[in-house]
């Protein structure tokens, strides 16, 4: 045991001293109604009556859940979306972001195009893409039909594409946030190496794949991990253009857990189906702890 | 020389690409705003008319001057918004000093409980954070949506990662100035982390500016209600104009627009350097 | 360039500093109740606070009380008004106004512990679940102390639906009677007829192909219905209501669904053909992306001459009016009674929304004089200005037409002639409101799941049926 100073006393005060106020709230409203949210997913209540009338169920809950299968369906849409849209948005921003990085004129102009579905909000631009899903005269498959497209899809209003017209929105909102890490990640490339490259007669293309592409690791591992984690919890554009429809063909895990808390008066089934997706996050979060730590030491 | 030639034709014509692709991506926000100055019954003319004909006022008119107080619905939103973004860039910042710069007891321990709980869903908290605000009484007052705003997890750890950064030298020789640490804090630190706090305000804000569940839950009064709550209330009272409606949308976008121009330099940087993207 | 959006961006964040210290002084206000600020700002909701505070102190003895709804403020004056004015001294009534009906909403208010004297719900399903727990006082003793019967005033059918297990727990606001809505001159200029009462399926099936016409963008339906989806009413079952009667989807003792009764596959069919086939009812697609399933929508849809007929609520014709949208020169829309099965009477569905008093109120002989008044008392200020009909049975002719000419007068574009006369005629009510607990999510549920996927055509109508038959079976099943 070293002998604790004055000096150690007073760094540990300052130390608590700074991070109090935020512990606090941190505690209050974030780890407490955590704790809470546990609590109930073993219970049976309805919020508009009074706490006396809780009932503990014990695991009741989780295997009424675990029966019911379009939860199930919701649990499969949400990966299936998580697994198509994250690599598209992130192979597409990749290409945008080199691109924009150096090779065009206008790149805060460009990149604030970019930016901007990212920053809207989803209610607002939702109801804008309904409108351009329209199957018989919407814009897009008028587009599609003169270009001699007889049969375009039938977008939001077919079990084949529902889940898939929600991928596109997913991937359109996306694209900015991708590229402006990206773009941050590409600061982080050293000019020499592309130097090197240039003198010894590599094309663009080589550059990308042998230059920029391991360069952009780390940053690539935080993009993938960062998406995916939010396209777990992607819910907006299914709430208010497809209702989890047709049939169950969009429903996703949040859409459903809100479906029963909001809708059903489900708060314990609600709550225990937000234990599944926490775990699903988590397993992507401690994946990404994992490797950073790795880094770190 | 014909190599410089070459690249600029290069520069010019994917130019030309990106800024196409750029207009494809903002064609929903094209049609949003062209249907904002649209009579009514034009808005669903097919082929498209991207320039109103019949150019009108009359959709912001409705906006501004209806019985639903949609400025009422803009002041309580930036009021929010502001209130939980500079709360939240202040303990944040505090937090992520203490994390970073000063050797405390217990530290590690704390640290792992925030990075665990990051990727907690925020629709988990909804109903537990109900019950709690009724038990605070500040349920249906702003504070239910400031306060939570306030102390995130995710503005600590990044704002730690950029002052981990920071070299510690920097602040071992104002320590042998004399200094404390929160001069060092506040000479040193936050001076050298703007581009970070700007990339969490944006952040924070189009988080806090787009968010519709929390209002919903924790906020009965209209007179309190923000802006996403706010377009509910007035598509419900004028919903069958589409006009209207998007101009209560383009309304509710702008402002969000404006902090992301004036940031959007340092928030780059921001990212390049807060460790955001390992 | 650059400059410009450095400026441009500097001018938006100060705006938006500007709006930002308007709205901290709001809270000023807000939490000090009755400060005068004097700014042209200060909204209504704010000064009828100030007002409200101030009377309470002047006003001495009255005692405060709160009914909460989700109609917009400055509708409720008349009604609050007329309150206070024949309570004067005794009580004093603020309204609250609710963000929506939905489920949630309502909850979270009610279990906000703020003082609640009255609530109002839209659904039958949520009044069911909130009366099992505990939430509201059953009304019977207050019907007694009246020397009242619930049948005696809110009429038999109604007591039916609202029987929760020998008590009440609501009482109906409003009756909500669906009609069909029509464009005259769509009419007109086809060459049609008006219908008229006592039509049937067949001819409305005709006239909706008769006034189908146009490609893509132009299309103009013959009529538009919310088959399955959206949040509002659905009419799938519509001819299997109008057999059937009420409590349509359960057998006669609740242990079991009837989606396997012919009536439901001859109701299914004949939408499905509608819309499938016949392709003369607006397709679920552009049903869901234009929002008809919003009323004022709907009726918007109707007279600009998007269909020709909307099957609505008797209410639809509150959004005849200029503050939801421009209405066209000349318009002219008429209102005739559902189609028969048989040419015969008329069935029609309605549905209700009630008020309720909560357990946790505090002086519910008080709760109860506010119920009493709002929902039968002075229905024509409350059900009357939304253009909804009173939860109870009109005593008389002149009763009826009086109440009548509150919901369709100085509605521009409508036929109020034809209105006042169509709405006189005899019909028979058959209840959509569903008070009963056991299978009711899982039965919507499966009518969702399956129903839109047969509207997609992407399921036959006897999979649909029997899917519905099994799910929903199960579903009562798994509640008992």
């Amino acid at each position: 045991m070293s002998k604790i100073t004055k000096r150690d006393i007073k760094e540990n005060l300052t130390g608590w001293a700074f991070i109090g106020l935020n512990l606090l709230g941190y505690l209050l409203f974030k780890l407490l109604p955590l704790f809470l949210a546990g609590v109930l997913s073993f219970t049976k209540w309805n919020i508009a009556a009074s706490l006396d009338t809780l009932q503990f169920v014990g695991f009741g809950n989780f295997s009424r859940i675990f029966h019911d299968p379009v939860f199930w369906e919701s649990f499969w849409n949400t990966i299936l979306y998580a697994i198509v849209m994250v690599p598209i948005a992130i192979g597409l921003s990749l290409v945008l972001a080199v691109i924009l990085d150096t090779h065009v004129f206008g790149k805060g102009l460009l990149r604030l195009a970019f930016y901007l579905p990212n920053i809207s909000s989803m209610v607002a631009v939702s109801v804008v893409w309904m409108i351009l899903f329209i199957p018989s005269y919407g814009p897009i498959n008028s587009i599609l039909m003169s270009l001699g497209i007889d049969n375009p899809p039938k977008w939001l209003n077919a079990t084949s594409t529902s889940l898939l017209s929600i991928i596109i929105i997913g991937v359109w909102q996306r694209l900015g946030y991708n590229i402006i890490i990206i773009l941050a990640g590409l600061q982080g490339v050293s000019k020499s190496l592309y130097e090197a490259a240039e003198i010894d007669g590599a094309n663009g293309i080589q550059k990308f794949f042998y230059i920029t592409i391991p360069s952009l690791s780390n940053t690539m591992f935080f993009l993938t991990m960062i998406s995916f984690i939010s396209s777990f919890q992607m819910f907006t554009p299914v709430q208010v253009m497809t209702k989890g429809g047709p049939g169950t063909s969009s429903s996703v895990l949040v859409y459903y857990i809100y479906k029963a808390a909001f809708q059903n008066n489900d708060i314990g089934g609600a709550s225990a189906m937000a234990w599944v997706l926490f775990l699903l996050v988590f397993v992507f979060s401690a994946a990404r702890m994992i490797v950073s730590r790795k880094k770190e030491s | 020389m014909g190599y410089q030639k070459k690249r600029l034709v290069t520069k010019i014509v994917l130019t030309v690409i990106m800024a196409v692709i750029s207009i494809i991506m903002l064609l929903p926000f094209a049609w949003m705003l062209s249907a904002s100055f649209k009579p009514d019954n034009q808005i669903f003319n097919f082929p498209i008319e991207w320039i109103p004909r019949n150019f009108t006022w009359a959709n912001y008119d409705r906006v501004w001057n209806s019985d639903v107080p949609f400025s009422r619905f803009f002041a309580n939103s930036m009021k929010v918004t502001l209130l939980s973004v500079t709360g939240e860039v202040l303990t944040s910042a505090l937090a992520a000093y203490a994390f970073a710069k000063i050797k405390f007891r217990g530290r590690e321990v704390i640290f792992l409980i925030y990075l665990s709980t990051l990727a907690f869903p925020a629709q988990m908290m909804l109903i537990p954070r109900y019950v709690l605000f009724k038990a605070f009484g500040i349920y249906n007052t702003h504070l239910a949506l400031i306060l939570p705003g306030m102390f995130t997890a995710f503005g600590t750890f990044m704002l730690r990662q950029f002052f981990l950064s920071i070299p510690d030298e920097l602040c071992e020789s104002a320590k042998m100035d004399g200094a404390g640490h929160f001069t060092i804090f506040s000479r040193i630190v936050v001076p050298l982390a703007i581009p970070a706090f700007s990339a969490l305000i944006i952040f924070q804000f189009v988080g806090s500016w787009n968010d519709y569940e929390a209002p919903l839950v924790y906020i009965r009064s209209k007179e309190l209600a923000t802006i996403p709550l706010g377009l509910n209330f007035f598509r419900d009272e004028n919903s069958a104009s589409y006009g209207a409606i998007m101009a209560a949308s383009v309304c509710s976008l702008l402002p969000i627009f404006a902090v992301f121009l004036a940031f959007q330099k340092q928030f780059v940087a921001g990212i390049a350097t807060s460790g955001l993207k390992e | 360039m650059k400059k410009v959006q450095k400026t441009l961006a500097v001018l938006l964040v100060s705006a938006m500093g500007v709006a930002s210290l308007y709205g901290c002084g709001g809270q000023a206000a807000d939490s000090q109740g009755s400060s005068s600020s004097g700014q042209e700002e200060a909204t209504t909701t704010q000064a009828e606070e100030a007002a409200g505070t101030e009377e309470q102190a002047s006003s001495g003895g009255a005692q405060q009380l709160n009914f909460y709804a989700w109609t917009s403020p400055e509708n409720m004056v008349p009604l609050v008004d007329a309150f206070n004015k024949d309570y004067e001294g005794t009580y004093e009534l603020t309204y609250q106004k609710l963000a929506d009906a939905a489920t949630m909403t309502i909850n979270t208010a009610l279990g906000s512990g703020e003082s609640i004297d009255v609530m109002t719900q839209a659904s039958a399903m949520d009044l069911r679940v909130r009366a099992d727990d505990g939430v509201y006082m059953g009304l019977k003793q207050f019907f007694d102390k009246e020397g009242w019967t619930y049948e005696d005033v809110m009429g038999s059918a109604m007591e039916e639906t609202m029987n929760i297990e020998g008590d009440y727990y609501a009482i109906p606001y409003c009756n909500n009677i669906n009609m069909v809505w029509f464009n005259k001159k769509m009419f007109d200029e086809a060459g049609l007829e008006y219908p008229q009462a006592g039509w049937t399926w067949d001819d409305f099936r005709e006239t909706a192909i008769a006034l189908t016409h146009g490609e893509g963008g132009d299309k103009v339906y013959g009529a538009m219905m919310d088959y399955a989806d959206g949040d509002g009413d659905n009419y799938w079952d519509l001819i299997a209501r109008q057999k059937l009667g009420a409590f349509t989807y359960y057998n006669d003792d609740f242990t079991a669904t009837r989606f396997d009764a012919p009536e439901f596959k001859e109701s299914l069919e004949y939408f499905y053909n509608l819309a499938m086939v016949d392709k003369c009812v607006v397709p679920v697609d552009e049903y869901m992306a234009l929002q008809y399933y919003r009323d004022p929508t709907g009726m918007a849809g109707l007279y600009n001459g998007k269909y020709a007929m909307w099957i609505a609520p008797v209410y639809g014709c509150l959004y005849l009016n200029e503050s939801y949208g421009e209405i066209p020169e000349g318009t002219d829309i008429g209102v005739v009674d559902m189609p028969t099965v048989d040419g015969g009477a008329t069935i029609t569905t309605c549905y209700t929304s009630t008020a309720s008093i909560p357990t946790s109120c505090k002086n519910p002989d008080a709760a109860w004089e506010v119920l009493k008044y709002v929902c039968i008392d002075r229905a024509d200020l409350f059900a009357g200005p939304k253009a909804m009909h009173p939860g109870y049975e009109f005593q008389s002719d002149e009763e009826r037409d009086a109440f009548n000419h509150i919901i369709f007068d100085g509605k521009p574009g409508l036929d109020v002639d034809m209105a006042m006369e169509v709405m006189a005629m005899d019909r028979t009510l058959v209840s959509k409101d569903n008070t009963v607990r056991q299978g009711q999510v899982g039965i919507n549920e499966a009518i969702k799941n399956n129903l839109t996927l047969v509207f997609s055509g992407e399921m036959s109508v006897d999979e649909a049926l029997a899917n519905l038959k099994e799910q929903g079976d199960a579903a009562i099943k798994a509640d008992q």
